[in-house]
């Protein structure tokens, strides 16, 4: 550490923050911030969207499933541009911490993937009579879904830790890159195909209290996700860092 | 370099030529899935005039695929990876050179076997070009891609089925504009712009491409 | 148009029963969010026992190395 710049990020040396050792008792601290926000976010959004937010006129009650749909899917694709954006902090500083959070990310991103998925198919049944059409929205979150399943074979497959975290990053850079290239492709072959541009999960027109719902539940996701995250990678430092001096006597509470 | 690239490629077709059997096993590869098809969908003509371009693409896509694996594993065994990272010119000009010779053997017969596998769909004589071409310009980018995947996956257990998993979302965007050129010439709306953007993708993809493959066979061969 | 019920009011929906049907979709809806928070629940579970036996093994080898 003691070639490290000072990054003078308000007199805060960042680099400091890279290390395990000082990041793993700071996560501890801040993981109850998150969750308890989290909650309280999510009692909130959930409280809006069933209780203050008017029925739909054209979906009906089907439509209340847009306050944990639409979060997921933000969710799914931000945490992947998270996730590459550290794969990248990792590749070119070389810090083991950024590759550690990369990992925990991934089952979280996954996770809000899956759900996005699930809930779209539970929405377009009632709207649009199928569980599933190729429309471009969807398709693409499916191949999301496949290139965070790819990530995790990728590091299940590679037994050395400093191989899987740089095999990792890169994929994690160029699968982030292909995002955008999927997507519009994507978009593009279901126009081309369908003719009319049908967006099978497509929002009803927002009341401005349906819109607060969701933000709120976003919010909440947002907030969870960190919780989340930052609980595994200080699971995630106990199992790399075992033989270290710092973690020699430390015991740890359960939770 | 170009001596060392030129002599990269002539080697690899060396090796390739002297392996010739594993060229004619990706074309058999490419052939009998294309002919599984219609066994499974049944034979009607219609039908099968409709899903021809796809049908081809996928199995062009599938076959690429196979032939990956092999790509950097001969050279990773007997060393002659380690004699490419420690070479003076840039490994992602190497990682260039070997992709072409690659693709000259497993791409390029996909490619002339094409429209064959056409007249077996009775695709109208005016699309087989098409499908021609834009299978000319997507397998290059599918061998560039799976490179970075190969490369990735060098020496590991998962081997093929990893590296499947790990490509196949990345080739959905030229899936998508090569077997959508030939249906938008089928529909009369011209295949232009689905055969330039393919062509710009395969600059896009030459150009940056093979700089993720070497950083990935650094990665790999530590 | 309130109604009192477990000290809990009520808007729009007029009685819980009506609160579970969603109009009809109820097990469209109750099912995304049923899945969503068993999802959600089994990853909570999933982070503790990770770091339940990480602190196992680090205990473990501390134990032999000290």
């Amino acid at each position: 550490m003691l070639n490290q710049p000072v990054l003078l990020a308000g007199g805060i040396n960042v680099f400091k923050y890279a290390a395990p050792q000082t990041f793993y008792p700071l996560a501890g601290k801040m993981i109850p911030w998150f969750s308890w926000t989290a909650a309280l976010l999510c009692v909130a959004g959930l409280y809006i969207g069933f209780f203050v937010a008017p029925t739909d006129h054209q979906q009906g009650e089907s439509y209340r499933i847009i306050f944990i749909h639409v979060p997921a899917a933000w969710m799914s694709m931000l945490i992947y541009v998270v996730m590459a954006f550290w794969a990248g902090a990792g590749l070119i500083f070389n810090t083991r911490l950024s590759h550690m959070m990369v990992s925990a990310l991934v089952p979280t991103g996954a996770m809000f993937t899956f759900v996005a998925l699930w809930t779209g198919a539970l929405w377009g049944k009632p709207t649009w009579g199928t569980w599933w059409a190729w429309d471009a929205r969807m398709t693409s979150e499916l191949i999301l879904l496949f290139l965070y399943f790819g990530f995790m074979a990728l590091q299940a497959g590679i037994d050395d830790a400093r191989r899987a975290d740089r095999a990792g990053a890169v994929l994690a850079l160029v699968g982030v890159i292909n995002i955008p290239i999927i997507y519009f492709s994507v978009k593009w072959w279901n126009t081309l195909h369908q003719g009319a541009s049908v967006s099978f999960t497509s929002a009803p027109t927002m009341a401005a209290t349906m819109f607060a719902g969701m933000m709120l539940m976003a919010l909440a996701a947002w907030m969870y996700t960190i919780a989340a995250a930052l609980h595994r990678v200080r699971s995630i430092i106990i199992e790399r860092e075992q033989g270290t001096e710092w973690l020699r006597n430390h015991t740890g509470s359960q939770s | 370099m170009m001596t060392l690239l030129r002599a990269v490629i002539r080697r690899d077709l060396l090796l390739a030529w002297r392996r010739r059997a594993d060229i004619a096993t990706v074309v058999l590869f490419f052939v009998i899935v294309v002919s599984l098809f219609p066994l499974g969908v049944g034979p009607e003509p219609n039908l099968l005039r409709t899903i021809a371009p796809g049908i081809i693409w996928v199995a062009a896509l599938l076959a690429c695929m196979l032939s990956l694996q092999n790509m950097f594993t001969s050279d990773h065994s007997d060393g002659a990876l380690d004699q490419m990272l420690l070479a003076a010119a840039p490994l992602s000009m190497i990682v260039v050179a070997r992709a072409f010779a690659h693709w000259l053997m497993s791409g390029l017969p996909l490619v002339i076997l094409s429209p064959l596998l056409a007249i077996q769909f009775d695709l109208a004589p005016e699309l087989s070009p098409v499908l021609t071409l834009s299978l000319l310009l997507g397998t290059p980018i599918l061998t560039l891609i799976g490179a970075i995947g190969a490369a990735l996956t060098l020496g590991l257990r998962g081997g093929g089925m990893l590296l499947a998993l790990l490509v196949l979302p990345l080739y959905v965007p030229v899936l998508i504009l090569g077997a959508g050129a030939v249906d938008a010439a089928s529909a009369g709306l011209g295949a232009d712009a689905h055969l330039l953007l393919l062509g710009a993708q395969l600059l896009v993809t030459a150009t940056f491409a093979p700089w993720a493959v070497a950083a990935a066979l650094r990665i790999s061969a530590e | 148009m309130a109604q009192e019920s477990h000290g809990i009011t009520i808007m729009n929906w007029g009685s819980w029963e009506n609160f579970w049907m969603m109009g009809g979709y109820g097990i469209y809806v109750w099912g995304s969010y049923a899945v969503t928070f068993a999802l959600i629940a089994a990853e909570i579970m999933l982070l503790r026992m990770r770091r339940r036996d990480a602190l196992d093994t680090l205990r473990q080898h501390n134990g032999v190395s000290s």
